[in-house]
C-alpha cells in the first residue's frame, strides 16, 4: 500500500498585549467580572463607532516583521458577517483582501526533515468574540462580551507541515518570538494564543486532499494529539476507498476523539466587506521601518551568537536563549565580570530553577557575577558557594558578606593549614603509611579529613599540596 | 445578473431569514431589480485606496483604558441578564459551537 502524506496548516489567533481593546477603550484584561469591560462600541450599540487601536497596529507589524513577513502600506479592515451571539454587531470586523502583512516563515526543527522553514501566508488584524456558556442556566446560552473586541491577530501559515510533531514544533518557534518580541503573552490557559488545525492527507507529490479543520485544542500537546488521531481517522477512511468530507472538527481530549461541529463554510459565505466605518490603515515608511528597528535580538540570532561570541554549548545556547528574561540575565551575569561558561552553568544550575518557579530571578545579576568571583580568586569553595547563593535571595547583603557571616570563606593562611595538615598526619599513620606504599586514592581520604577538621574552611586544593610536600618530604 | 429561487434560499439561509415558498419567486425577482441597480456603480471609475503616507488614512487612538459610559447597565436593556450575564436561547445551531 502507498503512503500517505501529510499535509497540514496552522491558522493561530494570539490576542496582542494592549492595555485597551482594538476599537475602543475598554480594558483588555483577562478575568475580570462578566460583561465589566464593555461600551456602546464593542456591544455594537446604534452610533457607535470604532477607531482602531495604535498599539494594536503596531504590534501586529512587529510580529510580521519578526516573521519575516511584508507589512503592507496599506491594508484594509473588512466586515466578516455571521450571525451568533458571541459577536454583537453581527459582523467581525477583520481584514480580508488586503492583510496587514503577507510572506514571511517559521524556521524549526523538524524530527523528520531536519531544519524546515515554514511559510506564513499572512498575518492579519481582527477583533475577538465574546464567551458563550451554554446550558449554565437551562434552555439559555450566558453571554460575556468582556472578551469582544479585544485585538488579536490571525498568523496563517502555508500548508508546509508534514507531520503532527513539525506542527508543534513550529508553534514551539512561533510564541517563543511573539513572546521574545512583547506582542503577546501567548497563553493558551487564558486564551491569549488558540490554534486551529487543517490536515489532509495525500499521495506524495500529488494533488491536495480534501481537508479537514480542527478546533478546540487547549495546549500545544492537544494540538499534535488532535492531528494525530485526525490523521488516523483520514487514512482508514482513504484506506478504505473512502472520501474524506470537508468539516469542522471538536477535539475532545479527555475521550481522545475528534467530532464533527459543522458544515465548513466557504469564506464568501461571510460576505466580507471593508468596513465602511473605518478608513484604510496607512503606514508610512519611515512608520515600517521604525517599528523593525524597534525588534529586539530574535531567538535564533541570539542562540547562535551565545554560541560564537560566548562560547557555549549547541544545548545551553538553546537553554538560555529560550526566553528573553533568562538571556538577558545571563548576559547581565557575563557583563558584570563573569566567566561566560561557568556563568551558564550557574545559572541553569541555581538561578533558573528559581525562575521556572516563580518567573523572576531572586539574586541579581551583578551579586550572582560577585559568587562567581569568590570562587574563582579562592575565597570560598564551589560547594560553600552554592549554600551562599542559596542565602542571596534573601536579602541585600554582599556574597563576600554572607560567606563570612556563615563562615565559609576559605582558610588559606600557611601556618593554620600546615597545622591541621600535621595533626591529621599523625592521627592517621596507617593511611599515611598506606599512601606511601602505593595506594595514592588515600589522599582524598586525609584531604577529607583536613576539611573535617577546618569544618570546611579549608582551600581543599592546597590542603592537597600541603599534604603531598608534607608526606613526600617524611 | 440573475437571481433564481435557489440562490435566494441560499440568501435567506445566510441571513437566517424564514421565507415562504410562495414569496420565493417574486423576492428573487425584486433582488435582482436591486442588484442590478447597485451593479450601476461597477461602470464607475474607481481609484485604489490611498497610498502610504497618504492623510486620509484613518486616524489611531492610543491605547489607554477610557472606556465610554454606558448610559444605562446591560442589566436595563437585555431582554435577559443574570449574574452580569447576557442570556439568549439556546440554538439547535450552537450545539458543539
Amino acid at each position: 500500500m502507498t503512503a500517505w502524506e501529510t499535509v497540514i496548516g496552522l491558522e493561530v489567533h494570539v490576542q496582542l498585549a494592549t492595555r485597551s481593546k482594538l476599537f475602543c477603550g475598554c480594558a483588555a484584561t483577562f478575568g475580570a467580572d462578566p460583561n465589566r469591560n464593555v461600551c456602546p462600541v464593542c456591544l455594537g450599540l446604534p452610533g457607535a463607532l470604532p477607531v482602531p487601536n495604535a498599539v494594536a497596529v503596531r504590534l501586529g507589524a512587529r510580529a510580521a516583521l519578526a516573521l519575516g513577513s511584508t507589512v503592507h502600506p496599506v491594508s484594509v479592515f473588512a466586515r466578516k458577517n455571521y450571525f451568533y451571539p458571541d459577536l454583537p454587531k453581527g459582523y467581525q470586523i477583520s481584514q480580508f483582501d488586503r492583510p496587514l502583512a503577507t510572506g514571511g516563515e517559521v524556521r524549526c526543527e523538524s524530527p523528520d526533515r531536519g531544519l524546515v522553514a515554514i511559510g506564513v501566508t499572512r498575518l492579519h488584524l481582527e477583533e475577538d468574540a465574546g464567551k458563550l456558556i451554554h446550558d449554565w442556566v437551562p434552555g439559555r446560552t450566558a453571554i460575556d462580551l468582556n472578551r469582544a473586541g479585544v485585538p488579536l491577530a490571525e498568523i496563517v501559515s502555508e500548508p508546509d507541515l508534514r507531520s503532527p510533531t513539525e506542527a508543534r514544533a513550529y508553534l514551539g518557534v512561533l510564541k517563543q518570538v511573539l513572546v521574545y518580541t512583547g506582542v503577546s503573552e501567548c497563553s493558551m490557559e487564558k486564551g491569549s494564543l488558540r490554534v486551529d488545525a487543517n490536515i489532509s492527507l495525500r499521495r506524495p507529490g500529488g494533488p491536495l486532499g480534501t481537508k479537514t479543520e480542527l478546533k478546540n485544542m487547549n495546549s500545544f500537546a492537544n494540538v499534535e494529539r488532535a492531528l494525530e488521531i485526525e490523521r488516523e481517522r483520514q487514512r482508514t477512511i482513504l484506506d478504505g476507498g473512502g472520501r474524506v468530507e470537508q468539516v469542522t472538527l471538536l477535539f475532545n481530549a479527555d475521550a481522545g476523539t475528534v467530532r464533527p461541529m459543522r458544515g465548513k463554510e466557504e469564506s464568501h459565505d461571510y460576505r466580507y466587506f471593508p468596513d465602511p466605518d473605518l478608513p484604510p490603515v496607512v503606514l508610512s515608511r519611515a512608520w515600517i521601518d521604525a517599528a523593525r528597528a524597534e525588534l529586539p535580538e530574535l531567538p535564533e540570532a541570539k542562540r547562535s551568537r551565545f554560541q560564537s561570541a560566548h562560547g557555549l554549548s549547541p544545548y545551553d545556547a538553546t537553554v538560555l536563549s529560550a526566553e528573553r528574561p533568562v538571556a538577558d540575565y545571563f548576559e547581565a551575569v557575563v557583563r558584570a565580570g563573569a566567566d561566560p561558561k561557568t556563568a551558564a552553568n550557574w545559572v541553569m544550575g541555581e538561578s533558573m530553577p528559581g525562575y521556572n518557579e516563580v518567573g523572576a530571578f531572586a539574586v541579581s545579576a551583578v551579586r550572582l557575577a560577585g559568587l562567581i568571583g569568590l570562587v574563582k580568586d579562592g575565597t570560598v569553595s564551589h560547594p560553600a558557594a552554592k549554600r551562599v547563593f542559596g542565602e542571596l535571595g534573601a536579602g541585600d547583603e554582599a556574597p563576600h558578606a554572607v560567606a563570612t557571616r556563615l563562615g565559609l570563606v576559605q582558610v588559606r593562611d600557611d601556618a593554620q593549614l600546615g597545622a591541621w595538615v600535621t595533626q591529621v598526619i599523625a592521627e592517621h599513620p596507617a593511611e599515611v603509611e598506606r599512601f606511601r606504599t602505593g595506594e595514592p586514592k588515600l589522599l582524598a581520604f586525609l584531604v577529607g579529613q583536613v576539611m573535617k577538621k577546618s569544618r570546611g574552611k579549608a582551600d581543599p586544593k592546597a590542603v592537597s599540596e600541603r599534604l603531598l610536600t608534607h608526606l613526600e618530604a617524611s | 445578473m440573475t437571481i433564481s429561487p435557489d440562490d435566494l434560499v441560499r440568501i435567506a439561509r445566510l441571513a437566517e431569514l424564514d421565507i415562504a415558498e410562495a414569496d420565493l419567486r417574486r423576492l428573487a425577482g425584486e433582488l435582482e431589480g436591486i442588484v442590478s441597480y447597485v451593479g450601476q456603480l461597477t461602470s464607475l471609475a474607481s481609484a485604489d485606496p490611498p497610498a502610504a503616507g497618504d492623510p486620509v488614512g484613518v486616524v489611531l487612538r492610543e491605547d489607554r483604558v477610557d472606556p465610554i459610559p454606558l448610559d444605562r447597565a446591560p442589566a436595563d436593556f437585555a431582554p435577559e441578564f443574570q449574574d452580569r450575564f447576557f442570556l439568549v436561547p439556546r440554538l439547535p445551531a450552537m450545539d458543539g459551537g
